[in-house]
């Protein structure tokens, strides 16, 4: 071991000249009122609805901040900074603390179905019980006042959330949202619906379209996947750049072609020249996130650092994971949404499985491309889908074959 | 400059004697029939401009000798206001320089300077009102706020404005007349001229307070805020700008933004902060602050490229008698600062590589041409799973070229240069890196650890406007001048030998409370007796009967400071306060 190794990834306020004018204006919002904020991935949606969590923080003002899920939870958590802890919790533990506590009781859920045993929130009937809150609790309302809420990924709730926050007496929103990266059509809110819901005009919503997170040619992939919904604008392409290091294909695990030993080598040392380098591997599956988690660990190439931690995390484990400091974390892709990695490994894509919809997993790809700041890895291990392999863009200026 | 400044704050008789000279050169180039008659009138005394007409300072002469027979030109106090939205005002802050649009990198909103790029139109007395709407037209979230600003200690040609449009040259300092509303003066001017800052309201300057701590580099501890909605409701009905045909061919200037300026800031500050690492690191510090001695140059000689930091700081290029490495190095410099003054820049790293690319056809030296199409793939490699450890890439990258901009390339920010260590990096390699990280940051882009102590933030802030306004015919030149901060390195080199007892003892108790031991050495002296030594688990013994007559304590300084090369080290105010006791 050669290098000293400083893997803290301190947080750090952007400067002012790295905030566009659509921040500025998303950042000017007053603090009372209802307000959304729509921008495609890497638009820098997190990052004003931190600054305004720390805002609200510093005026001492009473508010929530809702996440997606529990990983954007965390995460959200180290980008806020440690000087004030970010107020926050998940949008569906945030939503049935608030039931339990007007009704109580526990909200309405659906039964659970045979593959997991998760049950999801019954939304008409939530719809059916909101038209009359109890009394006392809007006496309470009158009385205390509610918090401030600030909603990211609030596309990824059903118009009844909004409903039922509107119905509870809720005044003061600050969400946002991209309807192109909706995980469950089904159970998703689009731009008019949000709109509409908390009562606010179309030409209210701030839009974000320059594109902070991505080169160029990831850029270029992940709009290759791009859904094309216009009801959230497109984010600009970063400038043109035609050198910056394209995106990869690898195949591996077949024979004359590196074995996951050697592809989990690769990403280790591509960990080790950066140690505060976050990469992160995304997994169709469990299984798949499991291999590549014993490879990595038993892997010992000679590095110039201690070897990186390697973290993953189980949606039933619920462990926490570190954003603090670089390093290696292995999530399912279901688990990606709205977070950043300097470097994207999308593993096994062959293995992930379509859904009822066509356009769901080009969605998919989309959101787990534009996790990536630098650079994304796409590895396909044998067995290649027909299927995939018609979505992949055949340009190698766009998806380079290695 | 420097001595032409000093000349300036010299007493009453020499600065008359300056400005009686200033003027007789200013005559000579206001004394052009064409610009006289072209845009020089006045009701001052209802007569013609005349060819034979000397116009200096707004005044009116009717020979040239008249304006000889004027002796004494005082300058009169002179504050001038800037009207622009909170917003620019802070951009301006972090940038360390006021500026026109072009430096705003597409984020000025229109404010008057709009109206006259690459120049800052200052009011006086009333401000229009039209000059002050347009501050914040742009979108409703922007406030309007006035800067105060003095240019008492500026020596500069101007534009000047009367209020009934006219438009007249003068040299500062000067004293102007009561019917000049406005002056125009080429951007960018220092922070330093700030007196104060004006909003209309508290909820006003709350909300610029609020929007400055959404971001890293805006400190506005140092600006002096005053609420007074005056400025803002005795306005004048003067339009602004004034009517198209009535401007001069004068304010026809390239505003560009000052990316020259921005990165010479970055770079002193960084190589600031490494100062105290090496020798060589403090020698190449002192070049860039322009403090440097003979044995200096001579040490920086030792690396070709290297040896033309002081030429790029002071032109922004480097000659054709450069090695070809050299000149490949500073190639790479140039491009970082040209992509800077593009709107919507490539990445650095991409200018870097587009640079390589396109540099490797054209290199002479085989082996040069050889190590840098190394260079080229390692680099291109190691956005993917492609290259090897930082180690494998200095084993096979080992010029100093290669190894800057290997480090350009992995890491993100300045602070992690400073962190870094590798056995294998010389002073050399990581002086160019930190030049180049420098130039990539620039001094708007450096984080917040860099952008101290205040001396260097001061420092910094004029030495970019010397910059910008280096390759100008006409120059702003201020006369504020602020010393360089030394490097905490130098001060104890310099101090160390010459201590005095109580600096001695000071800096003997700091080292031993720190722990480091081998940082001091007790000396002794016995003279030639028979003695009794004990020595034990616990240690040695010696009885001395009488006493002892000589005990000295002797600091290594080198041991210190090996100490202090640690970025950052986090005792430099202590010793530093130890160093002022005498």
């Amino acid at each position: 071991m050669t290098m000293n190794t400083d893997r803290s990834r301190r947080f750090s306020l952007p400067g002012i000249h790295e905030l566009n004018k659509c921040q500025d204006a998303a950042l000017a919002l007053p603090l009372e009122g209802q307000h959304l904020i729509v921008g495609g991935p890497g638009t820098g949606k997190s990052v004003v609805a931190l600054l305004r969590a720390r805002r609200l923080s510093r005026d001492a003002r009473r508010y929530k901040f809702l996440a997606f899920n529990s990983l954007l939870d965390q995460s959200s958590q180290y980008l806020f900074g440690t000087e004030l802890p970010l107020k926050s919790t998940t949008l569906e533990k945030g939503f049935c603390n608030l039931w339990r506590k007007v009704f109580r009781e526990e909200v309405p859920r659906l039964p659970q179905n045979q593959k997991s045993t998760y049950r999801s929130i019954d939304w008409k009937r939530v719809d059916n019980t909101i038209q009359k809150p109890p009394s006392d609790w809007l006496v309470n309302v009158r009385n205390r006042g509610l918090p401030f809420l600030i909603i990211d990924e609030g596309q990824d709730m059903p118009p009844t959330f909004y409903r039922t926050l509107v119905n509870l007496g809720f005044e003061n929103y600050y969400i946002v949202a991209d309807q192109n990266q909706q995980i469950d059509p089904d159970s998703c809110s689009s731009r008019q619906d949000i709109e509409n819901s908390i009562g606010m005009e179309s030409s209210e919503t701030v839009q974000l379209t320059t594109n902070f997170r991505n080169t160029r040619p990831i850029a270029l992939l992940a709009e290759h996947f791009y859904p094309g919904d216009p009801a959230s604008p497109r984010p600009d392409l970063p400038s043109e750049n035609h050198l910056a290091s394209i995106p990869e294909l690898w195949r591996y695990g077949a024979p004359h072609l590196p074995s996951l030993a050697e592809i989990s080598e690769l990403i280790l040392k591509a960990s080790d020249r950066d140690p505060k380098r976050l990469i992160g591997i995304i997994t169709p599956n469990n299984v798949v996130r499991t291999a590549f988690v014993d490879a990595l660990e038993l892997s010992h190439p000679k590095l110039d650092s201690e070897k990186p931690s390697i973290q993953t995390y189980a949606s039933d484990c619920r462990n926490q994971l570190d954003f603090a400091n670089g390093g290696i974390m292995v999530i399912n892709a279901h688990a990606c949404k709205g977070l950043e990695f300097d470097m994207a490994v999308l593993a096994d894509i062959d293995k992930h499985q379509p859904i009822h919809r066509s356009d769901d997993i080009k969605k998919r790809f989309y959101v787990m491309i534009a996790r990536a700041r630098e650079q994304v890895i796409l590895l396909r291990n044998g067995n290649d889908s027909d299927a995939l392999a018609q979505l992949l863009p055949t340009d190698t200026n766009t998806l380079a074959r290695r | 400059m420097a001595k032409q400044a000093k000349n300036l704050d010299a007493k009453k008789p020499s600065s008359t004697r300056a400005n009686k000279k200033a003027k007789s050169t200013l005559e000579q180039a206001l004394f052009d029939p064409d610009q006289s008659e072209q845009y020089v009138q006045t009701d001052h005394e209802n007569s013609p401009v005349t060819s034979n007409t000397c116009v200096t300072s707004g005044e009116m002469y009717s020979t040239p000798e008249d304006a000889k027979s004027i002796t004494a030109l005082e300058a009169a106090p002179q504050h001038w206001l800037f009207v622009t939205n909170h917003l620019n005002l802070l951009y301006m802050l972090a940038a360390g320089m006021i500026m026109s649009p072009a430096g705003f990198n597409e984020k000025h909103y229109p404010d008057p300077s709009s109206s006259f790029p690459g120049w800052l139109p200052l009011f006086r007395g009333s401000i229009p009102q039209q000059a002050i709407d347009s501050a914040t037209q742009a979108t409703k979230y922007l406030l309007p706020c006035v800067v105060a600003i003095n240019l008492d200690s500026i020596q500069a040609q101007v534009l000047l404005q009367s209020r009934d449009g006219a438009f007249s040259k003068c040299s500062l300092p000067s004293k102007i007349d009561d019917n000049i509303s406005a002056l125009l003066i080429r951007a960018p001017l220092p922070l330093a001229l700030i007196k104060d800052v004006y909003f209309c309201s508290q909820d006003d300057l709350a909300v610029c307070h609020s929007a400055a701590s959404n971001s890293a580099n805006t400190d506005t501890s140092r600006i002096s805020f005053k609420i007074d909605p005056k400025p803002f409701e005795d306005t004048s009905t003067e339009p602004w700008p004034v009517a198209a045909e009535n401007m001069p061919s004068d304010l026809n200037v390239k505003d560009a933004p000052p990316a020259q300026g921005q990165a010479t800031g970055g770079v002193v500050a960084v190589l600031y902060h490494i100062a105290n690492r090496s020798s060589l690191c403090c020698c190449a510090y002192r070049i860039a602050t322009g403090s440097a001695n003979n044995p200096d140059f001579q040490d920086i000689c030792i690396d070709p490229t290297l040896a033309h930091l002081l030429e790029w700081l002071n032109t922004g290029i480097v000659s054709g008698d450069a090695t070809e490495a050299a000149r490949l190095y500073w190639d790479v410099a140039v491009e970082l600062v040209e992509a800077k003054s593009k709107a919507n820049s490539p990445k650095p790293v991409d200018v870097v590589l587009a640079y390589l690319s396109g540099s490797i056809p054209k290199l002479q030296d085989p082996e040069l041409k050889k190590s840098v199409t190394t260079l080229y793939q390692d680099l291109r490699s190691s956005f993917g799973l492609g290259a090897g450890t930082i180690s494998e890439l200095f084993e096979r990258n080992t010029e100093p070229l290669s190894r800057s901009l290997i480090l350009l390339c992995l890491r993100a920010s300045s602070t992690d240069l400073l962190r870094f260590s590798h056995a294998s990096l010389s002073d050399v390699d990581f002086i160019l890196a930190a030049i180049l990280f420098g130039i990539r940051d620039g001094w708007l882009g450096l984080p917040q650890d860099l952008r101290r102590p205040n001396a260097l933030v001061q420092f910094v802030e004029s030495r970019m406007i010397e910059v910008e306004q280096r390759d100008r015919d006409e120059k702003v030149i201020s006369n504020i001048s602020n010393p360089r901060p030394v490097p905490l390195r130098e001060l104890l080199i310099t101090r160390c030998f010459e201590m005095g007892v109580a600096r001695r003892e000071a800096l003997v108790h700091f080292v031993q409370s720190q722990g480091w031991k081998e940082a001091v050495q007790t000396t002794i002296r016995l003279p030639e007796a028979r003695y009794h030594l004990i020595a034990s688990q616990e240690g040695v013994e010696i009885i001395v009967k009488g006493g002892i007559t000589s005990l000295s304590l002797d600091i290594d300084l080198e041991t210190i400071l090996r100490k202090i090369s640690v970025w950052p080290f986090e005792h430099e105010d202590e010793i530093r306060t130890i160093l002022q006791i005498e």
